[in-house]
């Protein structure tokens, strides 16, 4: 039975070649749109699931409140990881996770700044899975100068030579023997690091501090089987409350003010420390989030896009249901027949079931050979690395299956279900008939096909739109001609003499330099105090430590007060500048705030309000910011270079570094590209819509097209007659494209409010955002109009200037 | 075999009922051959679709071998059609896609008869038939003639105790079309019962009685004689073999 069904399925595909070749075409592209994100979506999916553990481990992260509203944290304080381990007994294992920063390390002549290089408690190996190629897991990081590295370092250092038990140098200063390989890890791993070394190091280089109300550090745990992730994290939010608490009331001096300030005294017994949570390591890489806002998680983006790809493969199947439907007149005899013979009304719904699962299988095959052509590109854009090799395997087979079958029935359920409908009565007695019945939904579909077609047009019109309002943002400095240099290992103890020698070259324009990232200072803390603060209040604001010259550098203009001077001695780290932020939280004027005390770890003063700019991406909105001078601190330094001679200048800033630090090696990078990567992400979604959006628009005009042909053949006589009666060809040409026009004008009308809606959502993740334009709409309207009247009007002109002889003489 | 009582039907829009068949009682005893004609649009081949049970009355009862038609649900009576009927058309009604042989096996898989006796069923009707040099051809390689032996052997390969003919000779030549009538003539002489539809009095002629539709309304002298039988008895009239 099924034999006679595929005979006649394939039959036919041979016998309407035009047509079979639009509907295998146009799922084949439909299917490579879902497999492409169907893989994307299952990489996304696989991250972190390798650990053998995967289930029971999970991040320490915390939730503050502040004046502002809840800042969600996922760093912990230095000590919590024992403490955990300690006292909690539902967690088995705990270890912290700390990256010391960039590290020179050298082995002989081999000399590389490392940066994935991360500091982590022994029982890492027992809680996580990083296998080891060489050495024994249970030991391999129990010695203070043991040094795990990945394959690739190995090679890296060591070439071919044995690396095990080879001593290498950190920092010119601390020797370290390698005492175990690991793989390397595999890519959709959260956690990516080079070497692992002894926590401890991080108390050798000066960063651990024991206070656990200041958070620096990852820490992961893992939790006996029955623990219970929200009660455990309940647990420590006491354990953390309860020692910050005993941290503080043990200072005499505040147990002195204590005493003469009841207000305090109530304020210190009501302190509650932050809300722990655990975040479980396998939703790391979908739903973290840091800061105020919970916007840009990546499980949007996999939302987002597995329902584009569906649309598009629902644009494919649409037009397979349209032609088989708008065929329903060649195929409705057989029908009858079929039912004159004994077929049962099931039966015939098998068949032509079956008849859509082979198309969608040959258009299986044909997406397969897309999906090959197009990998690189899709890897471009999205930033993975398929290869074949990981499609052929087990899972992502399935979902080829998945998505072929899925295809086959959602195509074929509509023309089975009509088809099969037919009374033999009518069809056979009739000779034709059946046409006319499905135009309705017919027409419905075509118009939800365009409907999403137009949609994810307005859709990659707004993303594009808001990138490029983000790019060309204004940023409250001029970021242009700006470099940065990072001061790693020892040099940043030599940056007077670098700021001193560069500025002697008339092509270096200005020097300064921060202590973190210039172009994204995130380090932030609720420690501040001024005069008229609501004292039961917390505000997080940024904290920077910058060299003079920090404003006059940048190019930030003041609002008030004036900048950092040397001739001031306060200035040298008494002296606080803030941005406009601050003196909003202060409910001040910038004028009024300048002289204002300002006590933050130091007693200081305001000297000078800067006006809100961008020291982090355009993504996040503009938050409180203060900076103050703190040479000891300085990691980066900025220079501005001169104008029109940018690559002169570079080079003469080269050789000044070169000079001053022969050891270490030149490295910059320009604000400019700091700026670009921070909207790859939302330019390659940007990419993305827009090759979805283009595919959608050439499959439902395929669509279009097939469907203009049949209406074109079903109304040949109509069009004869018509001609006999004095129509003119351009008068057919404008009947005929009449009526596809109708469609599409009310796919517009349709999909416009969706797509307001849905973008002006979008861009309220965003805190600075461009609007939507009408224009976008319009255009949009215009441009799928014209683009469906030149699909329809190849076989709208054929059709009119066909001979009406020809079409009426066989009536 | 078959009893009608009251069969209507008509086709209804927001106005007006057009009736195609009017208040039909007929009944047709097993082994006849009966001949159904009426100028066109008279209702011939509604009311042949309707004893095909391909097509249902507005009102009235259908009884086929005592069975109840008009209360079966479609389950049934697809089957109670799959066992018993075999169609003929005027146009053949082939399948386009299959060959001769994939025409002829089509009702026997939809009725699950096993392979190895589909595969001698198939072959006795093309050897009956002479046309096994045929059986890999399509359709439209055939002529009309052998197209419509190809239908006549698709609707007897079931073994159909009623066959139903709307002008099987309608579109073939008259050698052509006095082959189809022996052949209907001999299904009948074995047992088979008949019921064509014809415009020509020569076809009519092979028949055991003719019964004549206008308008919908069943219009024949032998009208009044039939409603006292009772075919539901189990009467069976022998057939007198007519000359070969």
């Amino acid at each position: 039975m099924f034999n006679n069904y595929l005979k006649v399925a394939w039959r036919n595909i041979i016998l309407h070649k035009g047509y079979s070749f639009l509907n295998v075409f146009g799922l084949a592209v439909g299917m490579a749109c879902a497999l492409f994100v169907l893989f994307w979506v299952q990489d996304e999916l696989s991250f972190d699931r390798f650990h053998a553990n995967a289930g029971t481990l999970y991040r320490v992260e915390q939730d503050q409140a502040t004046g502002q509203g809840k800042f969600h944290v996922n760093l912990t304080p230095y000590p919590l990881g024992p403490a955990l381990k300690a006292e909690i007994p539902e967690i088995k294992e705990a270890t912290r996770a700390a990256f010391p920063g960039d590290l020179l390390v050298r082995y002989g002549e081999n000399a590389f700044f490392e940066s994935r290089v991360l500091a982590v408690d022994p029982q890492v190996f027992r809680m996580f899975t990083f296998p080891l190629l060489k050495g024994d897991p249970a030991t391999v990081l129990n010695r203070p100068a043991s040094l795990v590295i990945s394959e690739n370092m190995a090679r890296k250092y060591f070439g071919s030579a044995e690396p095990m038990g080879k001593n290498v140098t950190i920092n010119n200063a601390h020797a370290f023997t390698v005492t175990g390989v690991m793989k390397n890890l595999p890519l959709n791993s959260s956690l990516s690091f080079d070497m692992l070394v002894p926590f401890d190091f991080v108390k050798t280089l000066g960063q651990y501090n024991d206070s656990l109300g200041r958070n620096f550090i990852w820490t992961f745990v893992q939790l006996h089987p029955q623990g219970h992730a929200a009660t455990t994290g309940a647990k420590i939010s006491r354990l953390v409350t309860n020692r910050i608490v005993a941290e503080i009331g043990s200072d005499p001096e505040l147990q002195k003010r204590m005493q003469g300030d009841p207000a305090l005294r109530k304020r210190f017994e009501n302190y509650r420390g932050p809300d722990f949570s655990l975040m479980p390591l396998v939703d790391l890489k979908l739903f973290a989030h840091f800061g105020f806002s919970r916007n840009n998680m990546g499980i949007q983006y996999v939302v987002a896009f597995s329902i584009i790809a569906l649309f598009v493969l629902l644009i494919a199947c649409i037009n397979f249901m349209n032609l088989a439907t708008a065929r329903s007149v060649n195929r409705a005899r057989e029908v009858g027949l079929r039912k004159v013979v004994g077929a049962r009304r099931r039966s015939i719904i098998g068949q032509f079931y079956s008849e859509s699962i082979l198309t969608a299988l040959l258009a299986a095959a044909a997406s397969f050979v897309l999906v090959l052509l197009f990998l690189p590109v899709f890897n471009g854009l999205s930033g993975k690395t398929m290869t074949l090799a990981s499609l052929w395997q087990g899972k992502s087979l399935l979902g080829i299956l998945a998505v072929t079958l899925f295809t086959g029935i959602v195509a074929g359920s509509y023309p089975a279900l009509f088809l099969s409908s037919f009374q033999p009565a009518k069809v056979l007695k009739a000779g034709r008939s059946g046409g006319a019945k499905g135009a309705l939904l017919r027409k419905s579909l075509v118009v939800l096909q365009f409907g999403i077609s137009i949609l994810l047009l307005i859709g990659m019109g707004v993303v594009a739109r808001q990138v490029d309002y983000m790019r060309n943002k204004k940023l409250g400095y001029d970021k242009d001609q700006l470099i940065y240099l990072p001061l790693r290992g020892e040099t940043f103890s030599s940056y007077a003499a670098l700021k001193e020698q560069l500025l002697r070259n008339p092509r270096v324009m200005n020097v300064t330099a921060t202590h973190q990232e210039p172009t994204s200072i995130g380090s932030n803390g609720g420690g501040a105090d001024w005069d008229g603060k609501d004292p039961g209040q917390k505000f997080l604001i940024g904290n920077a430590s910058v060299d003079f010259d920090y404003p006059e550098t940048l190019k930030i203009e003041m609002a008030a007060g004036r900048t950092f001077s040397r001739k001031f001695a306060m200035d040298s780290g008494k002296s606080w500048m803030v941005n406009e932020e601050v003196t909003k939280l202060m409910g001040l004027d910038p004028a009024a705030a300048v002289g204002k005390r300002f006590t933050w770890g130091v007693e200081g003063t305001i000297v000078g309000v800067m006006k809100n700019f961008h020291y982090q991406s355009v993504r996040s909105a503009i938050e409180p910011l203060a900076v103050i001078v703190a040479p000891e601190n300085f990691r980066f330094a900025i220079v501005r270079l001169k104008a029109g001679e940018v690559p002169a200048s570079l080079q003469d800033v080269r050789k000044t570094w070169q000079r001053v630090f022969p050891q270490y090696p030149f490295e910059y990078r320009f604000f400019d590209e700091d700026f670009g990567r921070m909207y790859q992400a939302d330019e390659s979604m940007g990419s993305l819509l827009k090759a979805f959006a283009g595919l959608a628009v050439i499959i439902a005009c395929l669509g279009l097209f097939g469907l203009a042909s049949y209406t074109a053949e079903q109304r040949t006589k109509e069009i004869g007659v018509r001609k006999f009666l004095g129509a003119s060809s351009p008068g057919i040409v404008l009947l005929f494209s009449k009526q596809f026009a109708k469609w599409v004008l009310l796919a517009n009308l349709l999909a416009w409010p969706c797509a307001y809606i849905l973008t002006k959502n979008w861009l309220q993740g965003f805190a600075y955002r461009s609007t939507v334009a009408w224009w976008l709409f319009a255009l949009t309207g215009a441009g799928t109009l014209i683009i469906a009247l030149l699909t329809v009007s190849f076989q709208a002109v054929r059709a009119a200037r066909a001979n009406p002889v020809d079409s009426l003489r066989y009536e | 075999m078959i009893r009608l009582r009251g069969i209507t039907k008509y086709y209804a829009n927001a106005f007006v009922k057009t009736f195609v068949l009017r208040n039909i009682d007929l009944d047709v005893k097993e082994g006849e051959f009966l001949t159904i004609m009426g100028p066109s649009g008279a209702g011939k081949s509604t009311l042949l679709y309707i004893l095909g049970m391909l097509d249902e009355a507005c009102e009235g009862e259908y009884f086929f071998c005592g069975q109840a038609v008009h209360e079966l649900n479609e389950k049934k009576r697809t089957q109670l059609h799959q066992q018993n009927i075999g169609f003929v058309f005027q146009s053949y009604h082939l399948i386009d896609e299959l060959t001769v042989y994939e025409n002829l096996e089509t009702p026997l898989l939809y009725k699950k008869v096993k392979p190895d006796e589909r595969k001698s069923l198939v072959a006795d009707a093309l050897d009956r038939f002479r046309i096994v040099a045929k059986k890999d051809l399509f359709p439209n390689q055939l002529s009309g003639g052998q197209q419509q032996l190809v239908a006549v052997a698709r609707a007897v390969i079931i073994q159909p105790r009623l066959i139903l003919a709307d002008e099987p000779t309608g579109n073939l030549n008259s050698p052509q079309g006095e082959e189809i009538m022996a052949l209907f003539k001999k299904l009948n002489c074995e047992g088979t019962t008949i019921i064509q539809v014809t415009h020509s009095e020569k076809n009519a002629s092979h028949s055991d009685r003719v019964i004549h539709l206008l308008d919908g309304w069943m219009n024949n002298g032998e009208k009044s004689a039939l409603p006292g039988e009772n075919p539901g008895t189990g009467k069976r009239k022998k057939k007198h073999p007519e000359g070969t």
